[in-house]
């Protein structure tokens, strides 16, 4: 177990480090060179063989100083910006995982992109300050919900992938909305590095500079800052405002380079790891460093794009995480840098229900929740339709209760599908952000189903769900391959689902940009919904369902032994191993049902077991179907919201759910923890 | 994709895309319901005040079957890659017919393609004679079209038809099985890129315009008349862009609708028509 902290106080003693990082800066640099040597060299050559009198000369010269040159600087400015914006987070929180991409400033961005197209009066796509002030937006509400600058990886990681997936949710929504307007941001999500003069590069670079010049003085109370709170206080830095400005300048390190270059993800999370892991953990090092490897790697991954022909469909944001995702993994894996991380989660406020008093209120509510989606709509239907519906009399309203019955049922049978996976997940993982959207699952299932959606339009029921299955099962073998050294620990585990994820959604980001001009018909069923869904549907999902019910009673009491420690499970006679991989084998199947039938819907699965372990239900066996109750409730109260609020256009109820559960996942983070610390207990 | 009965002469018909509520219109029909009507307004605006009164049943993408269901329709009528999920909700409804919006060989052309889309609409809704007159138009129009190039100096010429995206220096450029490239090919000029792709379209950017010498540029502007011809093409590449050192480009108005019926392509071929005419002069204004 070596800690963070522990490690950078190791660190101090050991100053002869000082040789690796040169080593470092002079290899990057060497890397750097060689890799604008190779992108540039043929236009160079073009230039020096021809005569700038000739209009060949002027057009090659053109080519090398108004589209290459741009371009290649292009790529290492931002590159460089995002791995200092990086640095700067994980320094701020002394927490290896921050990043702007894990922290929502990037889905912030691309939110302001859109009030960008949507509104050309703001002024075009790359709008810097625009940028920054959404991004800025949201990493201080990732920062606020995860509680401030002192909080676990864990925690961190929460706030930000719940908005990252708040902002992504929007995202969908707008683009389904408005899929004409806005086909340019679909292109532009997947990062876009063509620089037609050095114009937009100039405009950044002006950026930039307020940020550099505040980074030297930020270097040294940071570091001192890593040493505890009392001690930096001792030495005399002022924390609070210390903080606040390197959030400033992080945040706008990361806009300028998303204004240059397109949401990149992955190279401010990179970067630092790399050098980090590298062995040089000193900021005064570790800074440039990782502005030199963070420009180097995106100038990999556009080379790579450009030479591979693919410029005109893989866009380099795309390769990035593609290339990105890989290395991220062997970071985690090959160090144990995250070792140490301590899953917490015990919510503290605690209502305590009794079980059967709650299981009759969650069914008393599901069932009062499809009386009310049946009668609720433009036309009110109430129990006299009914009566003429059922005795054949009013084939319109026969028609409506089908219509919504159909969709409230199907929401609510894939709900708590959703929510029985998330809980069957964080058990196993011993991880309280464990949902299958947050470790990728949802997103291999939502990936694969797109193939084969874009493969066959007309694709039979029986084959989504094989897709899905193919598709989630995927992510969780490799997740389970990569993991087995760490025994599961929870942050790994968590880490590699992200990065998995991420890759699963830039792919399919990519697929839909690629495949058609009218992408809202694949990016409605990318985003989850229940909008048309039928009777067969709701079915097709019951078997899923029922066979649920007996593992439950299987799996609940070796999941409680589990709890308590692997070595008390194991001494008390339960097969860990087996466990674990049965578990987890049955919270696949359940979400990549559920993604199937609704699409890859997040924050269910997510959010459920939270709430159920709030009202106080710790073993498993009542858990469980408690939370499956609540997943019910929340997907059904979305899909009924969904179609309602914005009546007769739909909101898909994947947006609903974001909409419902972000504020209230980082809503329950940040009270959860004040109730902590007014009990005064840090 | 068609439910096996449909009515002879619908009279309550749900229209599920832009494309047939002007198919509608020209075959002087009206729909009970049709989708995202604002926007039709804006990008199609083909005899607005008929539509003035129809029920609004949502997006294109998911239009609202409650809406539909309320309306008793007597027909449904959507393009497959929309809605192929949902045809049999639909038909619970209502008869539905459903288009295949592209045509699925990609030699032929969108224009060919929605001209026999009119033709099979026309049959279905109980007006083909009136569908026969339409075509005529058509086909009159973009005669007299391409005799005003001729007449310009501009038969024969190279052309590419962009449009904005609103991501610097990046396009999307019509291709040759595109309606653009169907009526390109009437009018007697010869469209860039001249081979197909899956939807007609293909992104393009400034460094491709780069390389092609002798061509008429026309841009489908994404913005309103306040940015001019000459702030959209202020990128150093641009300024090296033979068709722009030739003063060849030229901006048609936004809301072109590329993707629609027989009225559409007689408004696309008199917006390209004058386009080429004001690119071809070499002055280049921005068209209203």
């Amino acid at each position: 177990m070596n800690s963070l902290t522990a490690n950078t106080s190791l660190c101090w003693s050991f100053s002869f480090r000082g040789a690796r990082a040169i080593r470092l800066t002079v290899v990057g640099l060497l890397c750097v060179l060689m890799l604008a040597a190779l992108r540039l060299w043929p236009d160079i050559n073009a230039v020096l063989q021809s005569d700038i009198t000739t209009p060949d000369g002027q057009v090659a010269r053109l080519l090398l100083y108004e589209l290459r040159l741009p371009r290649v600087l292009a790529a290492l400015v931002a590159g460089a910006a995002l791995g200092l914006s990086g640095t700067l987070f994980q320094a701020l929180t002394r927490n290896p995982l921050a990043a702007p991409d894990l922290l929502g400033v990037n889905g912030g961005a691309q939110l302001g992109v859109f009030a960008a197209i949507m509104v050309p009066a703001l002024g075009g796509v790359a709008n810097v300050p625009l940028l920054f002030g959404c991004g800025l937006l949201a990493a201080l509400l990732a920062m606020v919900a995860a509680g401030g600058w002192r909080v676990s990886a864990l925690q961190l990681i929460i706030a930000g992938t719940a908005c990252s997936l708040l902002f992504s949710a929007i995202t969908m929504m707008l683009l389904t909305m408005f899929e004409d307007d806005i086909a340019s941001v679909a292109l532009w999500s997947n990062g876009v590095l063509y620089q037609p003069g050095a114009g937009g590069l100039i405009t950044v670079i002006k950026w930039l500079i307020v940020p550099l010049v505040v980074l030297p003085w930020l270097l040294r109370p940071l570091e001192v800052s890593t040493l505890g709170d009392d001690g930096a206080r001792m030495l005399g830095v002022p924390l609070r405002p210390m903080r606040f400005v390197t959030m400033i300048t992080a945040t706008m390190f990361a806009a300028a380079a998303v204004s240059v270059a397109g949401p990149m993800g992955f190279v401010g999370l990179i970067a630092p790891n790399l050098i980090r892991a590298a062995g040089v953990h000193r900021l005064r090092s570790l800074v440039p460093l990782a502005a030199i490897w963070g420009g180097c790697i995106l100038l990999a991954a556009d080379s790579l794009v450009l030479a591979l022909k693919l410029d005109a469909t893989v866009s380099t944001g795309v390769m990035i995480a593609v290339i990105g995702t890989p290395l991220l993994l062997l970071l985690i894996h090959r160090k144990r840098m995250l070792a140490g991380a301590q899953a917490e989660g015990k919510a503290t406020l605690r209502v305590n229900v009794s079980f059967r008093t709650c299981l009759l209120l969650g069914a008393a509510v599901l069932l009062a929740l499809a009386a009310f989606a049946v009668a609720y709509g433009n036309a009110w239907l109430g129990p006299l339709h009914w009566w003429n519906a059922a005795a054949g009399n009013d084939p319109v309203a026969r028609l409506l209760i089908d219509l919504r019955l159909s969709r409230v049922l199907t929401a609510m049978l894939a709900g708590a599908l959703l929510a029985g996976s998330g809980t069957l997940l964080q058990s196993v993982v011993r991880n309280p952000l464990a949902g299958p959207e947050v470790l990728g699952i949802t997103q291999g299932a939502g990936l694969a189903v797109l193939l084969a959606l874009v493969a066959s339009p007309m694709i039979s029921r029986p084959a989504m769900f094989a897709a899905s299955l193919v598709g989630g099962a995927t992510v969780l073998l490799v997740i389970l391959l990569l993991n087995r050294r760490h025994h599961l620990a929870p942050l790994p585990v968590a880490l590699t689902g992200i990065a998995l994820g991420a890759m699963c959604a830039a792919l399919s980001q990519w697929l839909i940009v690629e495949n058609s001009v009218q992408q809202a018909r694949f990016l409605v069923w990318l985003v989850g919904g229940t909008y048309g869904r039928s009777a067969t549907d709701a079915t097709s999902l019951l078997p899923w369902l029922l066979l649920t019910i007996p593992m439950i009673y299987w799996l609940a009491r070796p999941l409680d032994l589990l709890a308590l420690g692997e070595q008390s499970a194991a001494a008390l006679g339960v097969p860990v191993t087996a466990l674990r991989l049965v578990a987890l084998g049955l919270a696949t199947l359940l979400a990549c049902a559920a993604v199937a039938v609704v699409g890859p819907v997040a924050f269910v699965g997510l959010m459920t077991p939270h709430l159920a372990r709030m009202l106080g239900f710790h073993p498993h066996r009542r858990r469980l179907p408690i939370a499956m109750l609540l997943g019910a409730i929340l997907l059904g109260s979305a899909d009924v919201l969904g179609r309602s609020l914005l009546a007769p256009i739909e909101i898909p109820a994947g947006v609903m759910t974001a909409l419902i559960g972000a504020p209230y996942l980082l809503g329950m983070l940040t009270f959860s923890r004040r109730k902590r610390s007014a009990r005064g207990r840090p | 994709m068609r439910s096996a009965v449909l009515p002879d002469h619908p009279k309550r018909i749900v229209v599920l895309e832009f494309l047939f509520a002007e198919s509608l219109a020209a075959l002087d029909l009206t729909p009970v319901g049709m989708v995202d009507p604002d926007r039709y307004r804006e990008w199609i605006g083909y005899d607005n005040p008929r539509f003035s009164q129809v029920v609004d049943i949502g997006t294109r993408q998911q239009p609202s079957l409650e809406a539909i269901a309320r309306l008793k329709p007597d027909l449904i009528v959507g393009v497959t890659f929309r809605h192929a999920a949902l045809f049999d909700a639909f038909e619970r409804i209502a008869p539905t017919v459903l288009f295949n919006f592209n045509a699925t060989d990609h030699h032929v052309n969108q224009l060919d393609h929605a001209l026999k889309l009119f033709d099979t609409f026309a049959i279905i809704t109980g007006r083909a004679a009136a569908g026969k007159k339409v075509e005529q138009n058509v086909q009159t129009a973009l005669a007299s079209d391409r005799a005003r190039l001729v007449a310009a100096g501009l038969a024969g010429k190279r052309l590419a038809v962009l449009q904005e995206l609103g991501l610097q220096d990046m396009y999307w450029a019509y291709a040759s099985n595109s309606m653009a490239g169907g009526i390109a090919l009437k009018l007697g000029l010869s469209l860039w890129p001249n081979w197909p792709t899956k939807e007609g379209t293909t992104f393009v950017s400034s460094e491709d315009l780069l390389k092609q010498s002798d061509m008429h540029v026309l841009m489908i502007s994404a913005t309103g008349p306040e940015v001019g011809l000459a702030q959209k093409l202020n990128s150093p590449i641009w300024r090296y862009v033979p068709a722009r050192r030739a003063g060849h480009v030229a901006l048609v108005a936004r809301n072109i609708w590329g993707f629609g019926g027989p009225m559409s392509a007689i408004k696309l071929s008199h917006q390209l028509t004058e386009a080429m005419l004001a690119a071809g002069r070499g002055d280049a204004p921005s068209i209203r």
